[in-house]
């Protein structure tokens, strides 16, 4: 224990005296392909994750309101949410894959150590993700989804979610901050860290999280259409003031994340972010896009049309993917005293990725037709369920 | 030396590697083989004269196989990958850079297969019979698919073939040696697994004679399974390599200090296993009616024990290296241990992550230790340093230190005289000894040859001293 001590002070005093920073070489192999094309995987995954992601945050969140405001309709709305639940959470996790996949091959030596120094937090991201994932399961398929423990089983559920965020949100953010690494390291070497004293830690957090209302808001918007369709027209538009109201707070709230993050920044990133070329190109097409698909949310409310909450859709992954990449255009300036992109030699895999071209769109194409084949056949079917409960 | 060491404690970060990937291997096979499981079953639910009631256990069966695949499963398999960034990452660096677009293959296998068994499940009771066969069938070779493409990552660890850091072969190195037997050894026990899975289901029927055909059907998923394996596992056995054909024998004939390898007992614990499935199974296919739900999921610990000694098997059997001949489990490169200068300079101006300490320190060899044992060793817990050092005296270890690599299952040590000083005096001081590691160093030693376990000067260690590794953890 003695010794413990005398070796947390020894590395301590040695980041505080600013002894050389820690940073492992990059992977002998190098990059498969130019790391542009790597980028702009890890841009699309990522925005297909935090869609998912939003999704699942927003509508569980949404779920539990309704469940206890029990006005009319809420509880068949509350179901239709409830059931997307898992769905959800399947694809924020297959979703979740390829990005993390892509950040390794081109961050990976940042990725690795700030993972290692929050060794234990990041690594009771797997229970809680298992905790969850069954959770809601068990929410959709137990027979009495009201009964208080489920309920307090769904609160903690979305407990679970928020807190899986939270230590994504440390890991990033401590992977760009390699000057911190040594003295979290002599701190807890068995990785019970945190990087908490970032300033932009919690601004960053509700900014992944806050865009959840608005995709859920797009998801009751959906079903509003189907309700209008399907001629039972106060249910419609019951869930389309609903939709519109999750959408608008989730904006205020993205607004509210945006700028506060902008505050915290140190300066000469903040000016970066608002003066560089191509991260005001970004931000302005982020903020543009979003202003856009609100907009159609408002304009497809009470309308029996899908071709809203289609364009809505499109208009928030388009608001969306460029602040992902603007994300990783401010993580490359944050790097940029001690590492480049530039300076990792590419080992071209030609082959390797245009087999994975050739199966993603295999893939997408066979998705596709079986969806169109199966999908409207369950449509039908929960149509004729409703109009039976109704 | 590249990155931090997760430093967990009694545990090991290994172990918590071993831990998640075992519960993993189980769900992901029952997951491939369950799919074959679910043709199956819709084939033959529709030939039996009461194929309504077999379709609505189908169902019950799809529910169970759903939750219990996609959230253990998937969920499993992501913390396998966690585990691996924190137990070694200088190993998961390597195989992403060189498979990464293998690996997102995979994840397309893996986005259809969630997709097609989210189709076959919410249509369970609207599609039409013929669609749904052909979902379970498109799910099943969907999923298949994914082993196949994650098979060539997983056996390239242990028998990377003619693939070399140099060359970068890729295709070299996943249709390794052992790729074709581990790809069939997979293949049959994902089969053997889904009959197991089976018999968890069908243990809930309350129907006696229903249960007993459920059960009977159950039971030719396990047989072939169970009676491929070994010979598959022999043609395995031939594309080992020689060094861990060599741990195997030597824990066989006990020359291991009288003992058997931990490699041995991990085979051994397989084939165990294995046979007490096919025993298993005959008892239930002799009594299908009794089948209940205690003995159902006895069966499934037993395949789990069973996956455990071949995962455990497939492990220990790359010592002292992660990717064999490549990298070694201290993220050490071999290209890097061939280069004398390296080796056998002072260690703590090629590490990292040492925070500055003096030379010569106990803390100087609690970094030596955290560097280059911990990825496999802890102090006092799971493979624990205290325990096999047991009988060291303060002369031994570093002579010691300086053969280790010969005895095949550790790799070399890096670092001079004061290092390995430093490393001994810290090794020593966990169980409560106090030395200066400078007067470990050899000069000192020349007058302080009395206490030696190594009368020879060998370094080869007496009785009770095991090789390190050899041992699962005390």
């Amino acid at each position: 224990m003695r010794l413990a001590l005398a070796m947390a002070g020894v590395l301590a005093a040695a980041t505080a005296s600013g002894a050389g920073l820690p940073m492992p070489s990059p992977d002998p192999l190098g990059y498969p392909v130019p790391p542009i094309l790597l980028q702009a995987l890890s841009y699309f995954t990522l925005t297909l994750h935090f869609l998912a992601m939003n999704l699942t945050v927003g509508s569980v969140v949404i779920y539990l309101w309704l469940t206890i405001t029990r006005k009319q309709y809420d509880d068949r709305l509350a179901r239709y949410l409830r059931d997307l639940l898992p769905l959800s959470t399947s694809y924020l996790i297959t979703f979740g894959i390829p990005p993390l996949l892509f950040v390794q091959v081109l961050y990976g030596q940042m990725f690795y150590s700030s993972s290692i120094l929050l060794g234990f937090p990041w690594i009771l991201v797997i229970p809680l993700v298992v905790f969850l994932y069954g959770a809601f399961y068990y929410q959709k398929l137990v027979k009495n989804p009201e009964h208080p423990g489920v309920l307090l089983l769904s609160v903690l559920a979305a407990m679970a979610l928020l807190s899986v965020g939270f230590f994504f949100v440390n890991n990033i953010t401590l992977s760009v901050s390699p000057e911190k690494w040594m003295g979290l390291y002599a701190k807890s070497p068995g990785g019970q860290n945190l990087n908490m004293d970032d300033p932009t830690l919690f601004a960053r957090w509700l900014l992944i999280l806050a865009p959840g209302f608005t995709v859920a808001g797009v998801a009751i918007l959906f079903r509003g259409v189907m309700m209008l369709k399907w001629g039972l027209t106060e249910e419609g538009r019951h869930n389309h003031r609903i939709a519109v109201n999750a959408a608008v707070l989730g904006m205020l709230l993205e607004a509210v994340a945006g700028i506060w993050i902008l505050s915290a920044m140190p300066d000469d990133l903040r000016s970066h972010v608002t003066s560089a070329g191509l991260a005001k190109l970004l931000l302005g097409l982020g903020t543009a896009m979003a202003s856009v698909g609100l907009v159609l949310v408002f304009l497809g409310r009470y309308k029996a049309s899908w071709a809203y909450p289609l364009m809505a859709s499109l208009a928030f992954f388009l608001a969306l993917a460029p602040l992902v990449a603007l994300r990783d255009v401010v993580r490359i300036e944050q790097l940029r005293p001690h590492f480049s992109l530039e300076n990792v030699p590419v080992h071209a895999q030609w082959c390797m990725a245009g087999l994975f071209a050739v199966f993603l769109v295999a893939g997408l194409v066979f998705l596709l037709a079986l969806h169109m084949m199966v999908v409207p056949k369950l449509i039908a079917g929960r149509r004729a369920e409703l109009r039976e409960s109704a | 030396m590249n990155y931090p060491i997760w430093d967990v404690g009694g545990l090991g970060a290994g172990l918590v590697v071993a831990i998640i990937a075992i519960i993993h291997v189980l769900i992901s096979h029952v997951a491939v083989g369950g799919g074959a499981f679910l043709v199956v079953a819709e084939i033959w639910s529709r030939r039996q004269p009461d194929g309504q009631r077999v379709r609505d256990w189908l169902h019950t069966f799809a529910t169970f196989f759903l939750v219990y695949t996609t959230v253990l499963g998937a969920t499993t398999g992501v913390g396998i990958w966690f585990s691996v960034q924190l137990a070694s990452a200088e190993a998961i660096s390597l195989l992403i850079h060189q498979f990464v677009f293998a690996w997102a293959i995979e994840w397309v296998f893996f986005l259809s297969e969630l997709t097609v068994l989210y189709l076959y499940y919410y249509g369970f009771k609207r599609n039409t019979p013929r669609m749904q066969t052909f979902l379970a069938g498109a799910y099943f070779v969907i999923a298949w698919g994914s082993l196949v493409v994650i098979n060539g990552i997983l056996t390239f660890m242990l028998t990377p073939g003619a693939w070399t850091i140099e060359n970068k072969d890729i295709a070299a190195g996943f249709f390794n040696p052992g790729y074709f037997p581990a790809l069939l050894i997979r293949t049959v026990t994902m089969f053997l697994l889904a009959g197991l899975a089976g018999f968890l289901v069908a243990s809930r029927i309350r129907d006696e004679e229903f249960k007993g055909r459920i059960i009977q059907f159950c039971v030719k998923w396990v047989i072939p399974g169970a009676i491929l394996v070994p010979g598959l596992g022999y043609w395995y056995f031939t594309t080992l390599p020689a060094s861990t054909v060599t741990i195997l024998a030597g824990g066989t004939v006990g020359v291991v200090g009288g003992t058997l390898s931990a490699l041995t007992r991990m085979a051994i614990l397989a084939g165990v296993a294995g046979t007490s499935l096919v025993l298993g199974t005959l008892v239930f296919a002799a009594y299908p009616k009794t089948v209940n739900t205690i003995a159902a999921i006895s069966m499934l610990l037993v395949a789990q024990l069973g996956i455990m000694g071949a995962e455990f098997f497939r492990e220990m059997g790359r010592k002292p290296y992660v990717i064999h001949g490549v990298l070694y489990s201290n993220g050490l490169w071999v290209k890097d241990a061939k280069d004398p200068a390296r080796l056998n300079g002072p260690y703590l101006e090629k590490a990292k992550w040492h925070g500055g300490v003096a030379s010569g320190t106990l803390a100087h060899g609690e970094q030596v230790f955290r560097l280059q044992c911990a990825s496999c060793h802890t102090r006092d817990g799971y493979r624990s340093v205290v325990y096999r050092t047991r009988n060291w005296t303060a002369g031994f270890g570093s002579r010691w230190l300086g053969t280790m690599h010969d005895m095949g299952v550790m790799p070399p040590f890096q670092g001079d005289a004061l290092d390995k000083a430093a490393l001994v005096a810290y090794v020593l001081s966990l169980r409560g000894e106090t030395v200066d590691p400078r007067d470990l160093l050899p000069d000192r030693q020349a007058t302080a040859q009395g206490d030696d376990l190594d009368p020879d000067g060998s370094g080869q260690a007496l009785p009770g001293l095991e090789v390190a590794g050899a041992e699962v953890g005390r």
